[in-house]
């Protein structure tokens, strides 16, 4: 559903990744790995165009979207979490997730997304306790379900995801990874997950990638990677 | 008892039409973090468009809806040209842009028309008051001047917190990078905020000029300041404050220059706009939770 190829992208002059190659199946989740500065961050925002890449194609649903502005790509079915989430501060918790179903146009748009939040104030009770509160006035933990729970209420097809559990308590990780596997065998969502807490990304991706230096370094089926000792050593440490 | 009650109608309408020259400020601040001191020769070019309508058609109402649609066009238009640039830049520099572009649209309206005529713009309404008794209360035209303001809080009060364009217009200016991972054209809707700050600037010179004995390219400089006070006083960043920053101002001016000199008006509004920003500099009605430009 996502092909990547020969992509490149950095800021400025500074050229952050080199001839980065993928292709990623519907209804998958790929962890991506790496240390920090790794350029994990930076492959996110090359496909979801916050950063448009200086070379290379990225292929969605067998359109080019290399170029399609960041505002369009949400209608296409991409959304991107970024890191520590997005959550806008001033405004509540009701409104981020109204934010989420604004790319909808016609009749049925506002019921479509009432009952998308419906569906994520479900998932997350914490979220429904405290719908009018400010995105200020949130834990970090909130915060994250908030931001996940913003880019679902768009129903996306694929979900980018930029260290999720930043923040989060173990049980709740737990809990996120689960929710993750669920979406895909429920709605059949793609998960492009990046991650540092590798044991619960790999635990619940079916691929994973290993960024080193603004390259692939290794991929391959997530229990492998997860078995690999000295790729492990290498490049993730443990 | 008289004198009070003139005063404190006076200080109220005057008061609206501060408002509502601090909600155009107001609402470009908020969305841009530009202060955009140009608006008091946008609203002066909105008013000499009023001016030239009024002049060929012979109605009011229709140099009314000229300027507030060619203070909309012109807020656009000084946006695409000049602070597109100038919104990326720290705010003090921005300001400086909007000073300049000031003078830069007077001389230009200076130039445009010429001073060989006198230029009025008259009141929409009687300024006679109406009497209870022998005790002059109220005039339609300050009736006027608070309906129209109010009309024009509260529609974008509503605009901007009940309605999805407010949601995506909040969320643009507040958070532009997520905004558009929302699929929200952030430009498009900073370019709207510019668009009905022009309306609101529009409408503060209909409602002001016709108080002046003539319509010149500088004949809101004094409103600017005084906006701009009301703005600062009501914390630069809230609708409600911008309101609330204008009435009060138009009330202690009022009563200072009512009961003294009417001349004092001017330095009186420095005053007060210098002890708000000495005492409380994020303004009366700001949170005090500072946000990262
Ligand atoms: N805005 C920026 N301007 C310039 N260089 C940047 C910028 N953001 C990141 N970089 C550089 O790009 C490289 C990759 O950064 P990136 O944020 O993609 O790393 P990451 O793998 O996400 O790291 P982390 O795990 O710490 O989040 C780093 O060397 C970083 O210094
Ligand atoms: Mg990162």
């Amino acid at each position: 559903m996502l092909q990547i190829t020969g992509l490149r992208a950095g800021y400025g002059q500074l050229p952050v990744l080199h001839d980065i190659a993928l292709d990623i199946a519907p209804s998958t989740i790929t962890a991506v790995l790496g240390a920090n500065g790794a350029g994990k961050t930076t492959l996110l925002k090359a496909l979801s165009g916050v950063l448009p890449p200086t070379e290379g194609r990225v292929t969605f649903l067998g359109e080019d979207i290399t170029r399609v502005p960041v505002e369009h790509r949400v209608q296409r079915g991409l959304s991107h979490v970024p890191e520590g989430g997005g959550v806008i501060r001033e405004l509540t918790v009701r409104e981020n997730l109204r934010l989420g179903g604004l790319w909808r146009t016609g009749a049925s748009a506002v019921q479509t997304t009432q009952t998308a939040i419906d569906e994520v104030l479900d998932l997350f009770p914490r979220l429904a306790e405290r719908i009018s509160f400010h995105g200020h006035q949130l834990s970090g933990g909130e915060r994250q379900m908030l931001a996940l729970g913003r880019a679902l209420v768009a129903r996306p097809k694929l979900l980018l995801l930029d260290e999720p559990s930043l923040g989060l308590a173990p049980s709740i990780v737990a809990q996120l990874m689960a929710l993750l596997g669920d979406l895909r065998e429920s709605q059949g969502l793609t998960v492009f997950l990046v991650e540092q807490n590798v044991h619960s990304a790999l635990g619940v991706a079916d691929e994973g990638v290993v960024l080193s230096l603004g390259s692939v370094v290794a991929r391959g089926p997530a229990r492998e990677l997860q078995a690999d000792v000295a790729l492990r050593h290498a490049y993730l440490g443990f | 008892m008289e004198r009070f009650i003139l005063f404190t109608v006076n200080g109220l309408t005057l008061g609206a039409i501060y408002a509502s020259m601090a909600l155009a400020l107001v609402i470009i601040w908020r969305s841009t973090r530009v202060l955009n001191f140009a608006q008091g020769a946008q609203a002066a070019a909105s008013a000499y468009i009023a001016w030239s309508v009024t002049d060929v058609t012979g109605s009011f109402w229709l140099g009314l809806a000229a300027a507030l649609v060619g203070g909309a066009v012109l807020g656009v238009l000084v946006q695409q040209t000049v602070f597109r640039r100038a919104e990326s830049m720290p705010p003090l520099n921005s300001a400086v842009v909007g000073v300049g572009l000031l003078i830069l649209i007077e001389a230009a309206l200076g130039m445009l028309f010429a001073v060989d005529e006198t230029r009025t713009i008259g009141s929409a309404f009687s300024t006679k008051s109406y009497q209870a008794g022998s005790l002059p209360l109220v005039s339609p035209q300050d009736l006027f001047v608070v309906g129209a303001v109010t009309l024009t809080v509260v529609t974008l009060g509503l605009l901007l917190a009940r309605t999805a364009v407010g949601l995506r217009m909040r969320a643009a200016a507040f958070a532009p990078q997520t905004a558009r991972l929302m699929g929200v054209q952030v430009p498009l809707m900073l370019s709207l905020g510019w668009a009905l700050a022009g309306v609101a600037g529009g409408l503060a010179a209909m409602l002001y000029t016709p108080t002046a004995t003539e319509l010149v390219p500088t004949v809101l400089d004094g409103l600017l300041v005084l906006g701009f006070t009301a703005a600062i006083v009501g914390g630069l960043d809230s609708l409600v404050g911008a309101v609330t920053g204008g009435l009060a101002c138009g009330l202690a001016l009022s009563y200072t220059s009512g009961y003294s000199q009417p001349d004092l008006l001017l330095p009186v509004a420095f005053l007060l706009l210098i002890g708000v920003l000495l005492a409380r500099p994020q303004g009366l009605f700001s949170s005090s939770r500072t946000r990262k430009v």
